[in-house]
């Protein structure tokens, strides 16, 4: 055999640090604006002193009102916590569904998350409109329709994910099939059903926020360690479990952890749709193909992404508020053909 | 040492393949040949769980571990377009990584070693869908050798290669196994190819093993037609058999 003199370097897949520095920039860029501007605007430098009062153990004279503080701690923050968390969630969550099944349109709402936790609020919302009980049957829909997926794709008996996915399909219409024939049956909460579907951020608190918090942190904890086992079912599951790795395994980790959160999410937050497509699509576009590039960069531009999103909605149209589906689909659809587009010419 | 023993493949409640039993020793190279469909992939597959089978592959008597102790180039593996051949290749140290663990600097060198005896370093950055066929098939033994498994099975190793870059790449899969003992099992259609690097010949037909030994036993033209279903001449050239196919029609049959 020949051999040459050329060196080389064979590397595993990592994201640039200039990325990860810019994400984390436009992350903060976004969540200082999402603190700071609204129908009230706080002055800049002592709403920081404020923030750094607020810190356990920092103690920072600071000169705004009472109301002030409120608006700052009481609705804005907690809303830009939230912004970020269901962005990662949403971004992780498209990424991970998109490696294990390898098929760049799915992502949790696939399996029918979306279809039931929109089926659990339009129960809720024509029982009474208490808004924890909402949320509560909007994460029992979400989770009871994938269960549901699971069930009937396992029955199917086939060894690919192809049946999950077409169980998802089936179980998403049937879901949604529900949804209308009750808001026809129900239409004064046409509204708020509607309100809901596009997404909001509006009555997110502390105590929501501390809801999210475990999910967030455990399903992004285990999607982001799956990272290089995403890698490798790159090359089909017959060859990644030759390979020896445990591939049911990883997938049902990652879909667990993946859907768990969403529905979590989704529950809070209503149907924020686009962003578990487009987020982790053009980090990919523009980077890497590895889930060791996309996985962590979707944390963060997710995160970066939505908080941003959010600030465009409720400040676009003020005193009114868009619903933050439509600022992300209407966003994010044409910086999304852009990215397409030059990155085809590129190739 | 590898063993299948009883090993049955069936597809929709019919065998299609076995019972098969079949060992090969240490360091030992057994061809399997046969025509299309005759089972080869398949029992090949079964070694690393590639397909449901029913009864037992071991490896020197002890259950397998997959991907440590045996690798395997698949016939028609997937290649993901944009991954680099480095990357490629790399995901052939998976077995030798725990569950969270990233590569070290171990795994880079055996990477690069496998690139490097196949000719592939100058190719470590280019994407996968930039390969022609022959070099996509390289690369593939390369993530196979990545593996240092003690058993390699190789599913059509030469198909899209030309003469020279198959004669190369036997070459190299029989000073691996002079140099460390690899056991190889092959599966290939070129049965002279086959009769010159390996030790033993297994003909399959229909899923059964149909006969085995060396090619003077194997490659009798007789055989040959009946499970081929065409002619052929078997001549002796530097003493060995050498599989000429014969035309069906015209001046062959004159």
């Amino acid at each position: 055999m020949k051999t040459s003199t050329e060196p080389t370097r064979t590397k595993p897949a990592k994201p640039r640090r200039l990325v990860i520095v810019f994400g984390l920039l436009a992350w903060v860029i976004a969540g200082l604006a999402g603190l700071l501007l609204g129908p009230v605007s706080l002055p800049f430098s002592e709403s920081l002193r404020a923030l750094a009062d607020a810190i356990p153990g920092v103690a920072m004279a600071h000169s705004l009102t009472d109301t002030q503080v409120a608006i700052l701690y009481e609705i804005r923050a907690p809303r830009v916590m939230m912004g970020s968390m269901v962005g990662a969630i949403l971004a992780v969550g498209g990424a991970a569904y998109q490696g294990v099944f390898r098929n760049p349109l799915a992502d949790p709402y696939l399996l029918g998350v979306a279809a039931g936790a929109g089926l659990g609020a339009t129960i809720g919302f024509g029982i009474g409109t208490d808004a924890n009980f909402v949320t509560l049957l909007a994460f029992l829909g979400a989770t009871g329709a994938v269960a549901l997926t699971y069930l009937l794709g396992r029955s199917m008996g086939n060894r690919t994910a192809t049946a999950l996915i077409l169980a998802g399909v089936a179980v998403s219409a049937f879901a949604t099939a529900l949804q209308t024939y009750l808001l026809q049956r129900n239409s004064d909460t046409l509204r708020s059903v509607y309100t809901w579907v596009f997404g909001r951020l509006t009555t997110v608190g502390w105590s929501e926020v501390g809801g999210l918090f475990p999910y967030a942190i455990v399903a992004v904890g285990l999607i982001f360690a799956q990272r290089r086992a995403l890698d490798v079912l790159g090359v089909g599951d017959d060859e990644a479990s030759a390979l020896g790795l445990n591939v049911t395994r990883v997938r049902w980790v990652v879909v667990l952890a993946a859907t768990l959160a969403t529905a979590a999410a989704v529950s809070v937050s209503g149907l924020i749709g686009f962003v578990g497509i487009i987020v982790p699509h053009t980090i990919r576009l523009m980077t890497s193909w590895s889930y060791r590039v996309i996985v962590p960069l979707s944390i963060v531009f997710g995160a970066g992404f939505l908080v941003a999103a959010d600030l465009v909605a409720r400040t676009v149209a003020a005193p009114a508020e868009l619903p933050i589906g439509i600022v992300t689909a209407f966003l994010g659809a044409p910086f999304f053909l852009v990215v397409l587009r030059s990155v085809g010419r590129e190739s | 040492m590898i063993r299948w023993e009883q090993v049955r493949v069936a597809y929709n409640g019919s065998f299609v393949v076995g019972p098969i039993d079949l060992e090969v020793g240490n360091g030992e190279w057994v061809a399997l040949i046969g025509p299309n469909g005759a089972g080869k992939s398949t029992l090949l597959k079964s070694a690393v769980a590639g397909v449901d089978f029913s009864g037992t592959v071991s490896l020197g008597g002890e259950a397998r571990r997959l991907g440590l102790d045996i690798a395997w180039m698949p016939q028609r593996p997937t290649l993901p377009d944009e991954m680099t051949v480095g990357e490629y290749a790399l995901l052939g140290r998976t077995p030798h990584l725990g569950y969270l663990q990233s590569e070290r600097s171990t795994d880079i060198e055996a990477t690069e070693s496998a690139l490097a005896r196949l000719d592939l370093q100058q190719l470590t950055h280019r994407r996968l869908k930039t390969l022609s066929g022959g070099e996509a098939q390289r690369v593939v033994l390369a993530r196979a050798l990545a593996q240092q498994s003690p058993v390699l099975l190789l599913d059509e190793p030469t198909s899209s290669l030309d003469l020279g870059h198959a004669v190369d790449v036997l070459e190299l899969i029989d000073e691996l196994r002079m140099e460390g003992g690899l056991t190889v099992v092959t599966a290939i259609h070129d049965l002279t190819l086959a009769e010159r690097f390996a030790d033993r010949l297994v003909l399959m037909a229909g899923g059964k093993i149909i006969t085995e030994g060396s090619g003077a036993e194997v490659l009798a033209p007789q055989a040959l037609l009946e499970h081929y279903g065409t002619g052929v001449s078997v001549v002796i050239h530097d003493g060995r058999p050498t599989v000429i196919p014969r035309r069906n029609r015209g001046s062959d049959l004159a």
